[in-house]
């Protein structure tokens, strides 16, 4: 196990850049995810880190061994493949015990190994089996057994989950998790599905073109987006356009919809378009008289609502592109389509978002 | 009234009837008459040309080198199609569609065509004749034409084009992310096929090469031309005995003959499959 180094990294595919300039450390034993829609550069990242494709620039450090000229078999890495990519000609204990007998372990010690990881993965029965003998859920526990069967510097991860149903998809997400916890090991981990990345990380890295937009914890990239990209693609949020008029003490000003809201900024904004995002979430009914002071409010018509359970979201037309959603407890929505209603959120909640 | 749907269909049933199935059973069924000289057979049923047959060492020795050639062929056409096949179904641009075209183009060209642009390559002040002798290793120019090597490349010839894309859908089943697993997780380039593409390909690959070995079998044009008059395969044999000596009833045999030890042939190696298969040794 070993942290991993990706410096002044870009790759091109021709005319193409996948990847600018990516600067990337990862952490002895860390979670690491990448995050991001499809030809975000995520897989490009993930691939030469395997030593699949080489970069056109940069250096790759594992440990501190620069791998980037290194053949894959030589990187000591392990990795679990969207479709699994289980050997379908061997059988299960076979395919776990593949990298240990291509390094030459003995028989004995293979098979001593190929035990304990199947009893890691909770399925000691199955390894005289083959692949297409046992469910989806099993074949991705066996592909990451088979990953980390000899103790990979890094363990990748390209959408691992991408096939299994949502239910189990949610108990795989525990499993890998505790699985990479119990074995300690680094992990880079690449996935389109921000729960999936919010529950398993210690460390989310959202990209987009080709760049990363943001790092950080899971709780830090939801609750302060820094760009309207990250703002968006994690979780659900309003993004309300508007233009910065001035500031109000430590408050900068923002006129939306016809109305100033306030927002705190630290290093100020200068005047011009801008963008205010807010968290379905945070967003309340309030009565315009008797709003906080320290409540932005906005006036609206309701003009939707779907009942999601626990929940119930509420589509508030404000006078922007697109109506604002807000998320109450049903018994708290309003029922009559068409009624005009206050909404309001605390200032400290809404968050200003430049790019 | 009904119009019964079926009858549509009828007409191209008995047209496809008398052209594949009659047409070879008039001549089949011929095998079994002696022959009477100027294209006219007897008129009681007997086995004297499977006698003559099988107990004539000129009739057994072209059975064999029918087998042999049609079997080296296959295996040289498998080991020079697979890294081609390969390469094409791994690669990621648009040339492998191109290339794959260029292929099948050049697979249904005639084979009389190709096999005159062989024998120009391989003749006396051809090129390939002119690089041998150049870089001296003949002293004298080597011909093809006229013996069983030439026969070999002749059918491999014929059956290389099919091969390649036989053995192209054979590697495209085979997902990328397998071999990349493989490398992954330790294993050389070349273990990497060991281990995992040829195991994986094989059950494909079989069924390729028979397919390879069932047209050389019955390759005539390739065989005839390269064999020059002096090497003798099954198809080239009939040809002759119904043209040049007119005995039909004989032509027969040998037709029956070649029919038979392919369909054998064919049984045989599917029966080997499947004990491989059940014991597990090729996947399905």
């Amino acid at each position: 196990m070993s942290h991993v180094n990706l410096s002044k990294v870009v790759k091109r595919f021709g005319d193409f850049t996948a990847l600018h300039e990516l600067d990337l450390d990862i952490k002895e034993g860390e979670f690491l995810t990448l995050l991001g829609p499809s030809g975000c550069g995520k897989t490009t990242t993930l691939r030469l880190i395997a030593g699949f494709i080489q970069p056109t620039q940069g250096t790759i450090m594992l440990g501190e061994e620069d791998v980037t000229q290194v053949a894959p078999q030589h990187r000591e890495i392990g990795m679990v493949f969207q479709d699994y990519a289980l050997f379908p000609h061997m059988t299960i204990a076979e395919n776990i015990g593949f990298g240990l007998k291509e390094r030459k372990y003995p028989k004995a010690d293979i098979a001593a190994r190929v035990g304990e990881l199947l009893d890691l993965i909770h399925l000691p029965e199955v390894g005289d089996r083959y692949p297409a003998e046992v469910s989806g859920g099993q074949q991705q526990r066996i592909a990451v057994a088979r990953a980390v069967a000899y103790p990979p510097k890094v363990l990748l991860m390209d959408e691992p989950l991408g096939a299994l149903d949502l239910k189990l998809r949610e108990t795989m997400q525990v499993e890998l998790r505790r699985i990479q916890q119990e074995l300690k090991i680094t992990t880079v981990y690449v996935t389109h599905d921000q729960t999936e990345a919010m529950n398993m990380s210690d460390r989310i890295v959202v990209m987009n073109t080709g760049r990363i937009e943001q790092m950080g914890s899971a709780e830090g990239i939801y609750n302060s987006p820094e760009t309207r990209f990250v703002a968006d693609f994690v979780g659900q949020i309003n993004l309300l356009d508007g233009e910065v008029t001035g500031t109000d003490g430590d408050h900068i000003l923002v006129r939306t919809a016809d109305t100033d809201i306030r927002v705190i900024q630290k290093n100020g904004a200068p005047i011009g378009p801008t963008c205010v995002g807010v968290r379905p979430e945070q967003l309340q009914l309030v009565s315009s008289d008797s709003a906080p002071p320290d409540f932005n409010v906005l006036q609206g018509k309701l003009v939707g609502r779907t009942f999601a359970g626990n929940l119930t979201r509420l589509f508030i037309e404000i006078g922007l592109d697109k109506p604002v959603v807000i998320e109450c407890k049903p018994q708290d929505a309003p029922t009559e389509i068409g009624i005009d209603l206050s909404i309001g959120w605390p200032i400290e909640q809404s968050t200003l978002l430049n790019k | 009234m009904k119009t019964r749907w079926e009858f549509v269909l009828l007409p191209s049933f008995v047209i496809i009837g008398i052209l594949i199935v009659a047409s070879q059973y008039v001549f089949l069924n011929g095998s079994f008459y002696k022959d009477m000289g100027l294209g006219r057979i007897g008129d009681s049923a007997t086995m004297v040309n499977y006698i003559r047959f099988f107990t004539d060492s000129f009739y057994l020795n072209t059975l064999w080198i029918t087998i042999k050639t049609s079997a080296l062929a296959s295996i040289f056409t498998l080991i020079l199609g697979f890294p081609v096949a390969y390469l094409i179904a791994r690669m990621r641009s648009h040339w492998s569609m191109l290339l794959l075209a260029g292929i099948v183009v050049a697979t249904f060209v005639t084979i009389v065509i190709k096999v005159f642009g062989l024998i120009i390559l391989f003749s006396a002040d051809g090129l390939i004749n002119q690089v041998l002798m150049g870089i001296g290793i003949v002293d004298r120019p080597y011909t093809i034409i006229g013996n069983q090597t030439g026969v070999v490349v002749g059918l491999m010839h014929f059956t290389l084009g099919f091969g390649v894309l036989l053995l192209y859908s054979v590697i495209q089943t085979i997902p990328r992310s397998l071999e990349e697993a493989a490398q992954i997780h330790g294993a050389s380039r070349w273990r990497m096929h060991m281990r995992v593409l040829l195991p994986l390909s094989l059950p494909g690959v079989t069924v390729g090469a028979l397919m390879i070995f069932n047209m050389s079998m019955g390759a005539f044009t390739s065989a005839a031309l390269l064999g020059g008059g002096r090497v003798f395969t099954l198809p080239v044999l009939i040809q002759r005995t119904v043209m040049m000596e007119v005995k039909y009833s004989m032509a027969g045999t040998l037709a029956a003959v070649l029919l038979v030890t392919v369909l054998l042939i064919n049984l045989l190696a599917i029966f080997l499959i499947r004990r491989l298969r059940a014991a597990r040794l090729v996947i399905a």
